[in-house]
């Protein structure tokens, strides 16, 4: 067997090259993965789940005029329709997608073969998934908003000024935050989907209902605690229920600080741990 | 890159495993400038031990160094790398000047150079009409010249190409060797994967054979082209105009048989492997024929493993 492959070069030489600078990269692959994201055909679809708001309150005008004033609606949107179901689906189709893609895909190694260091992968293509994912979210808030001005729902007053303005910052967080966990699902699984499936509609919507301590869990409820009851309850049954339930069951409320503290500790910790996990990933042998 | 020192990779008894399987045993080597043929049947290991070399995946055991630096510790050693993967994948959502500027850019090339620089490569690389394409739209030919075009996007100074021709019709076969002879030439370190030996030997005298994982023989290839024997060859080519294509090569030197296999396939057989190969572009340009790509259906390198690992029957080495 010969070995007279040329060998030439000088042992340790020249200190190493700089990696790109992480800002740099981060912003370079937000950049790509948002153009990425963006021309996604399920886009679309989201796109039409997120008029289901603006649908109910239509037909809340239609069927119910005049039983709940806007920011009461505005409140129940929020507590029923965004922070369960829309935010969560959409960071779902977006986030896990976002870096899970990349690896199922194969087109990993394109990225792996540049001098960029891996957190500013994952960080950039979270970014991505993040801004479209609210992109769509305040989307279907100021069709809400067209809604409530031009549905006949009392117009705009301060109550419902207020109401919309904390509903967008709960959505956003709530996006966010979602968004974040299921990155961090797309780092470690081979099928995101499956686990954050269960996460939402198995864990979350067992237990963020459940009158003890145990909701505090779930995302759902601190997003919800974010969401202040407008001083009116509404005189139909189940506003009397909820109201008869919240006496039986009195606890000392969750402060606000506390649920905004604990969201923004959840979007941290995925991140870091999403991170850590695409950066001892290895390429497959398929890959 | 002339006048500067070549890159210098070693391996040191590298080996890996994913789980039970051995995909690379004690590898051993040193490589540094000029064209080297990383030469092995399909699964014998050749991306594995790639992926190895430019520190995709850790070994099991042993270090692969580049310059004496480990690839792994020191990522910004991956401004000095092009490497252009086996599989097609491509972000299908992206198009073709997209990825070339986005990839161009985290290589290191600077913001103001990436917009000309995308454009030369387009443009060398015959992509410039399908460059605002997407990606999801590209023929494997266009997907293999856009993955050699990364590649070289920032004139990195040490290149892995698994399998580069794979796919590409006879011309841009042609353009494609001899531009990475001109790499080579430049001083440039540049490992190319393949299983085809008649490919490798108009790029390379140097080549690397490898089987089950373990390197089998380093050296020149004339040595290893003497193992071996004349044996017949297939080949399948995928064309828009079978038929007529049969028609030309049946009456070529070395063609011993040719058939028509559904609506875009020739199979030929050839008695005379090398001579075939060789011969082919040609043959393919002057029949004006676009063939869109070329396999290999019986490899042509089972007898010079055969010989090498003595697995012929009766044989000893």
């Amino acid at each position: 067997m010969s070995r007279d492959l040329p060998i030439t070069g000088e042992q340790g030489g020249a200190p190493a090259p700089r990696a790109i600078p992480d800002l740099t990269a981060i912003l370079v692959v937000a950049g790509a993965a948002w153009r990425e994201l963006a021309r996604r055909r399920r886009l679309f679809s989201l796109g039409l789940l997120l008029l289901l708001p603006v649908v109910l309150l239509l037909a809340v005008r239609l069927w119910y005029p005049g039983v709940a004033p806007g920011d009461l609606l505005l409140n129940l949107l929020a507590r029923n329709v965004y922070i369960p179901f829309l935010l969560p689906i959409v960071a779902m189709a977006l986030g896990a997608p976002a870096i899970s893609e990349p690896i199922a895909e194969g087109t990993l190694v394109y990225f792996w073969t540049r001098p960029l260091n891996r957190r500013a992968l994952y960080l950039g293509r979270l970014l991505a998934a993040a801004l479209v994912a609210c992109g769509l979210v305040v989307l279907s808030l100021a069709a809400v908003l067209i809604t409530l001005i031009a549905g006949g729902f009392g117009g705009l007053s301060l109550d419902v000024m207020r109401m919309y303005a904390e509903l967008t910052v709960v959505t956003l967080l709530g996006t966010v935050a979602y968004t974040a966990v299921f990155g961090c699902f797309g780092a470690g699984f081979k099928r995101p989907l499956v686990p954050a499936l269960l996460l939402v509609f198995g864990w979350e919507n067992m237990v963020a209902d459940i009158p003890q301590r145990i909701q505090e869990w779930t995302l759902r409820f601190h997003l919800r605690n974010l969401v202040h009851w407008p001083d009116a309850k509404p005189t139909d049954l189940r506003g009397i229920l909820e109201e008869l339930v919240g006496r039986i069951l009195v606890r000392p409320p969750v402060p606000v600080w506390q649920s905004v503290l604990i969201l923004l500790v959840i979007i941290a910790v995925s991140t870091v741990v999403g991170t850590y996990l695409l950066r001892r990933r290895q390429l497959d042998r398929q890959e | 890159m002339i006048g500067t020192p070549p890159a210098r990779l070693e391996a040191d008894e590298v080996g890996r495993w994913f789980g039970e399987v051995m995909a690379i045993g004690r590898c051993s080597l040193a490589v540094g400038g000029g064209v080297i043929g990383l030469l092995g049947q399909n699964g014998a290991g050749k991306t594995t031990l790639f992926k190895l070399l430019a520190g995709l995946i850790t070994p099991s055991r042993g270090q692969v160094r580049l310059d004496g630096l480990v690839l792994r510790d020191h990522v910004g050693l991956f401004r000095r790398i092009g490497f252009c993967p086996e599989s097609d994948a491509l972000p299908g959502w992206l198009t073709g000047r997209e990825f070339l500027a986005m990839l161009a850019r985290l290589a290191g090339v600077p913001r103001e150079r990436v917009r000309p620089r995308v454009a030369e490569l387009l443009e060398r690389f015959e992509l410039t009409a399908a460059a605002n394409r997407r990606l999801g739209g590209y023929s494997k030919g266009m997907r293999q010249k856009l993955k050699l075009a990364q590649a070289v996007a920032h004139d990195p100074d040490i290149l892995f190409l698994d399998e580069p021709l794979n796919g590409m019709d006879p011309q841009s076969r042609l353009e494609a060797i001899a531009a990475i002879r001109r790499l080579g030439r430049e001083g440039r370190t540049v490992l190319v994967s393949s299983h085809i030996l008649p490919e490798v030997e108009q790029m390379t005298q140097n080549i690397v054979l490898i089987h089950r994982g373990k390197v089998l023989a380093e050296g020149d290839v004339a040595e290893i082209r003497d193992l071996i024997p004349e044996h017949p060859t297939v080949v399948a080519l995928r064309c828009e105009r079978p038929r007529e294509l049969a028609a030309f090569l049946v009456r070529q030197d070395h063609v011993a048989g040719v058939e028509c296999e559904g609506r875009d396939r020739v199979v030929v057989r050839t008695e005379h492997a090398l001579a075939f190969y060789r011969a082919l572009p040609g043959q393919l340009l002057a029949a004006g024929q676009a063939v869109e790509e070329i396999h290999t259906l019986d490899d042509n390198l089972e007898s010079v493993f055969s010989y090498l690992t003595d697995d012929s029957p009766g044989g000893s080495r």
